[in-house]
């Protein structure tokens, strides 16, 4: 009897163990609002590099400082520095750089600082002008912005991801109107 | 008040229990070992055998037709593990049969799977000398497969920056559709990719003697690429973990070969820059899917609790 007794509540506990649902995995669009081309500046943008951290379709949050960690069910539609390409191309105009500027972007952070609720989102981009003619470097500058997180988690990071990028483009666009400009002899 | 006992109920489950706890220990004493079994011995040298268990199933043509009965490290011949099955009599074992291993990629579990090379070779019933029952020849190793998909994946990658070198013949259509479907064979994950690239094609006009050059580094990369996976079906001993390490590698090296064409490309003709922004989706999709290997318990039990993001909860 004790057998069958230990024998169904062996069972009981195994039933226990068996996993429940788990969250839906969620995606969403790193979108900066960028509806029409603004700058008149002669620049083409070149497809945005990543930090290899950053080069995934994964959210990165931060919960400690110098510490990073991807959501595991909240994840972008398409890598990030792909949809920043695609932004800063149809703010700044992705034609052919015939006599023009070529302006090289590289992702260096995108993610959920989180040490405490709601947290904020930041992201970092550095930028270089470059000459192809006489492939040099013109100017170089890292851009920074941060927006609060609407909410403690993946979609409030998202809007403040949004919000911190519009800003940001906005940033380059004015630098790129500046160092773009003829320089007085 | 007193309790009122469900004799007949209590009684029933009981009885059902033993019988379930009977009927089990039959089973698990009859798989594969009756008296009517057949024995065979296997050598192993090709396969790992990480997953392979004592009652581990043997199967031919899907069918579970025995298990293994035990194995042990070859004292005859050097690094050859000796594998011994039982196998249900009406099994028809081969001369030309040829044994390999096979694993779950979810559980790990390995079984040993059997293939009959011809029909109409004779039935296995030699026993060699100095061996005590009949010994059933090794297959092919998996890893071989495995690096013959990867070589001719960076072989067609290769084939395919000639092409552009070679200015956009029709040539490179065939070349880069069937790299596109080797690709979408391993990730799962191209069709609206192939869409697009069809669509780049009637677009694609003649290129700049710059992007040629450029197009020949790229060249020489995916050649490097060729020759560092031919070489993988050399090693006989991969595990599923070995072979998941491989596809993560060739995800990371086309990722950045594509990344290199993107850059280098980027100022050249528009059409070019759309293949090259073809070729680049092609190894993000065989990056995800290498990525969703990494550890296959996630996939059944989630993520740990403590590796959950802000707001995350499994429930």
């Amino acid at each position: 009897m004790k057998a069958v007794l230990g024998f169904l509540l062996a069972t009981s506990l195994a039933a226990c163990a068996i996993p429940g649902p788990r969250e839906p995995e969620r995606y969403f669009i790193l979108d900066a609002g960028i509806a029409a081309p603004r700058s008149g500046a002669p620049v083409v943008a070149t497809p945005t590099t990543a930090a290899s951290f950053y080069d995934t379709q994964d959210i990165a949050y931060s919960r400690a400082p110098g510490t990073r960690a991807y959501y595991r069910f909240n994840r972008w539609t398409e890598r990030p520095q792909r949809s920043i390409h695609g932004q800063l191309a149809a703010r700044l105009g992705g034609g052919p750089a015939k006599g023009g500027l070529r302006l090289d972007t590289n992702l260096d952070e995108i993610y959920h600082d989180a040490p405490e609720q709601p947290g904020t989102s930041r992201i970092a981009i550095t930028a270089e002008l470059v000459d192809p003619d006489s492939r040099t470097v013109l100017a170089r500058r890292t851009f920074s912005r941060s927006a609060p997180a609407a909410s403690y988690d993946a979609p409030g990071a998202v809007q403040g991801f949004n919000r911190a990028l519009a800003a940001l483009i906005g940033d380059i666009e004015a630098w790129v109107a500046v160092e773009a400009r003829p320089k007085p002899r | 008040m007193e309790p009122e006992a469900k004799y007949t109920l209590v009684g029933a489950a009981a009885l059902l229990l033993v019988a379930l706890l009977a009927a089990a220990l039959v089973w698990l004493k009859s798989s594969g070992e009756g008296r009517d079994a057949h024995r065979f011995k296997i050598y192993f040298e090709k396969h790992s055998l990480e997953g392979l268990e004592p009652r581990s199933y043997v199967t031919m043509q899907g069918m579970k037709v025995g298990s293994v009965t035990g194995f042990r490290f070859s004292t005859s011949r050097k690094g050859a593990v000796e594998v011994f099955v039982s196998l249900d009599p009406g099994t028809p074992v081969r001369q030309t049969t040829t044994a390999t291993t096979e694993r779950h990629l979810v559980t790990g579990l390995a079984t040993v799977r059997l293939a009959n090379g011809s029909e109409d070779s004779p039935l296995l019933t030699a026993t060699p000398e100095g061996e005590p029952y009949p010994v059933i020849k090794e297959g092919g190793s998996p890893m071989q497969q495995m690096s013959d998909t990867v070589s001719q994946l960076a072989q067609h990658t290769g084939e395919t920056m000639r092409q552009i070198t070679a200015t956009l013949t029709p040539a490179n259509i065939a070349a880069f559709t069937e790299i596109l479907d080797n690709l979408r064979n391993v990730s799962r994950r191209a069709d609206a990719m192939v869409t697009k690239a069809d669509a780049t094609f009637t677009s694609l006009g003649g290129a700049a003697e710059e992007v040629r050059a450029l197009a020949s580094a790229v060249k020489a990369d995916a050649d490097t690429l060729t020759k560092t996976y031919a070489t993988l079906g050399t090693d006989a001993t991969a595990s599923i973990g070995e072979i998941r390490e491989a596809v993560r590698k060739v995800s990371a090296d086309v990722d950045r070969l594509s990344k290199r064409a993107d850059a280098l490309l980027a100022s050249g003709d528009e059409g070019l820059r759309d293949t090259a922004r073809a070729v680049r989706s092609a190894a993000e999709a065989l990056g995800t899917a290498a990525g969703r290997l990494r550890d296959p318990r996630e996939v059944i039990y989630g993520p740990p609790e403590g590796g959950l993001g802000p707001g995350e909860k499994t429930r």
